[in-house]
């Protein structure tokens, strides 16, 4: 039996393995089907100031090796996820990490003071990568200075480790990554969602209502992955890596590109098993290959072999 | 729950319509008419959700559960080249399915295409209790149409096929009865049906329940994929999810 505790941080996992948020919701459906305690941390579902509807049907749809949503934030509101849903995931030892969105900075900093003394939360993910929201979400994220300010006013009002999870969308997600550090992020997690679309040809009518959405799974791993290395590159905050990631092989592709822990989304669609399924897995890879902790892989990739 | 099935039979039963029954002794033990599984087409990533089915039969006994599917696109495909014998991983029973009211003494059930398939365990359960059941069933032609023999056996059926091949010519709401005096309405088809089916029941006020087809992320409750405009008591308007909250839904309620 390997060691499998990470770091993030001040952040103590059990694993490395968080489930990502807007792919789990707050955990209540999941918890009929595995014990969630076997989880590294579980990334709520992007919670706003006030409730949510989101955005029109069709919200989602398949494309090869992947899928396409726009559900754009629906939820009900921090105060119903204080009362209801934080409450019922303090029941399991995992850490919880809850992901916030806004309209504006001030939403952000309300959100994370309403959060601020709550218990049962080991850090904040900062969601400022939505692509599925006008304003808010990405808007935030494809600026640097942006993404500083809204790091920087939570951190008024927060006490909470704060995780900013990146969008893909950018020029230079290095540089986000940096003003973002530079600003006092405790950990960056990348990456969200890739902008897509897709059309029916009979109806030459958007798949999605909202014709845009985030692209999620296997189809986007290696751009994910490319950009988990440059930016562990670039930043020394912790780094969680985003994207695709379908098995332990996987995962520990990215943590030898320099991630800390690694989030698994989409793929909880594709097998409700995958999270508990990859954690034994990892255990397996790293008996197998005798190594006695997880962490001796993070960042190991050997890039100049080929020199 | 995820149970791990065998493919009992997956055959063609007419030009366009598959039939799949697999031995999934726990899913079918608790599952209910109207509720739906999520079937793995492939254990590659390639096609990468599972695709929801409504169930067709539900046998307890011999721990069997069966769907009508079409071939829609590649997922669809890839169920239709699985073989009998061979392992399938099924997600279910899921959401929340027919509700048969008290003292149902008279039941109405509309089905259109492939539609038709979720409302037999209903007309089981129905029959079961001794309620008298009528029974409409449109589809394009008389090669889409599944399941008569059963249905004549539960209920009195009418059919209309869109090119008269079979039954009346033309839309199901040409055969809407003229007198309707029943406890319940219960309709699966398209979303043009159901439309027919809410406002004509809306207008002399039955009781109705409609099923909902949606495209879904995960069939659970957690991707918000597959919502659908519901109006609760206050009035307001809200997204609900079709796999968790429905698919079955109060016809006054929801919004087509």
């Amino acid at each position: 039996m390997a060691d499998l505790c990470v770091n993030i941080g001040k952040i103590a996992l059990k694993n490395p393995l968080l489930v990502a948020s807007g792919t789990f919701g707050y955990g209540r459906e999941f918890a009929d089907i595995y014990n969630l305690s076997l989880l590294g941390g579980i990334c709520v579902k992007g919670t706003t100031l006030e409730p949510r509807q989101g955005n029109q049907p069709p919200r989602i749809v398949e494309t090869s090796a992947g899928m396409l949503n726009s559900v754009g934030l629906q939820n009900p509101g921090v105060e119903k996820v204080i009362a209801e849903e934080i409450s019922f995931l303090r029941q399991f030892d995992t850490a919880i990490i809850i992901n916030i969105a806004g309209h504006s900075r001030d939403d952000y900093q309300e959100v994370a003071a309403r959060l601020e003394g709550v218990p049962g939360i080991a850090a904040l993910e900062l969601n400022i990568s939505c692509p599925n929201v006008k304003l808010g979400g990405m808007a935030f994220g494809v600026d640097c200075v942006a993404a500083s300010e809204i790091v920087k006013v939570v951190r008024q009002v927060s006490s909470l480790p704060l995780i900013v999870k990146l969008s893909p969308n950018v020029t230079d997600i290095c540089a986000i990554a940096a003003a973002v550090e530079e600003a006092g992020a405790d950990a960056v997690a990348l990456v969200n969602t890739f902008l897509g679309m897709a059309i029916d040809i009979a109806t030459r009518k958007p798949m999605l209502a909202n014709i845009m959405g985030g692209l999620s799974g296997p189809a986007i791993k290696p751009i994910a992955l490319r950009m988990v290395y440059q930016v562990a590159q670039t930043v020394s905050i912790p780094v969680i890596g985003i994207g695709g990631i379908c098995s332990a092989a996987d995962a520990l592709e990215f943590m030898i590109a320099g991630a800390s822990a690694f989030e698994i989304g989409s793929v909880n669609f594709h097998n409700p098993l995958a999270a508990p399924q990859i954690i034994l897995e990892l255990n397996n890879w790293l008996d197998q290959n005798g190594i006695t902790k997880i962490t001796e892989v993070i960042g190991t990739l050997k890039a100049d072999e080929y020199f | 729950m995820i149970e791990q099935g065998r493919i009992v039979v997956n055959k063609q039963i007419l030009p366009c319509y598959y039939c799949l029954e697999i031995f999934v002794p726990q899913i079918a033990a608790s599952a209910h008419a109207g509720q739906f599984i999520m079937v793995t087409p492939d254990m590659g990533l390639e096609i990468f959700l599972k695709r929801p089915m409504s169930l067709n039969r539900i046998d307890r006994e011999f721990g069997v559960i069966s769907i009508i599917y079409k071939i829609h696109g590649k997922g669809t495909k890839a169920i239709s080249e699985l073989g009998e014998g061979s392992e399938i991983e099924i997600l279910g029973p899921l959401g929340h399915g027919w509700r048969i009211v008290n003292n149902c003494r008279r039941a109405l059930l509309i089905g259109g295409g492939s539609g038709v398939a979720s409302l037999l365990p209903l007309a089981a359960d129905l029959a079961a209790i001794n309620t008298k059941i009528d029974m409409l069933i449109g589809a394009a032609s008389v090669d889409e149409l599944f399941c008569l023999e059963e249905f004549s056996a539960l209920a009195d059926v009418s059919v209309s096929t869109d090119d008269g091949s079979f039954g009346v010519h033309g839309l199901i709401s040409r055969i809407f009865p003229d007198q309707p005096k029943y406890d319940a309405v219960y309709a699966c088809g398209p979303r043009g049906m159901l439309k027919a089916v809410q406002q004509w029941t809306d207008k002399l006020n039955l009781p109705c329940q409609l099923s909902l087809e949606e495209k879904m992320g995960c069939g659970l409750g957690t991707c918000m994929g597959c919502v659908c405009s519901v109006k609760d008591e206050n009035g307001d308007i809200n997204y609900r999810r079709v796999c968790h909250d429905g698919p079955v839904f109060n016809s006054k309620e929801v919004q087509l």
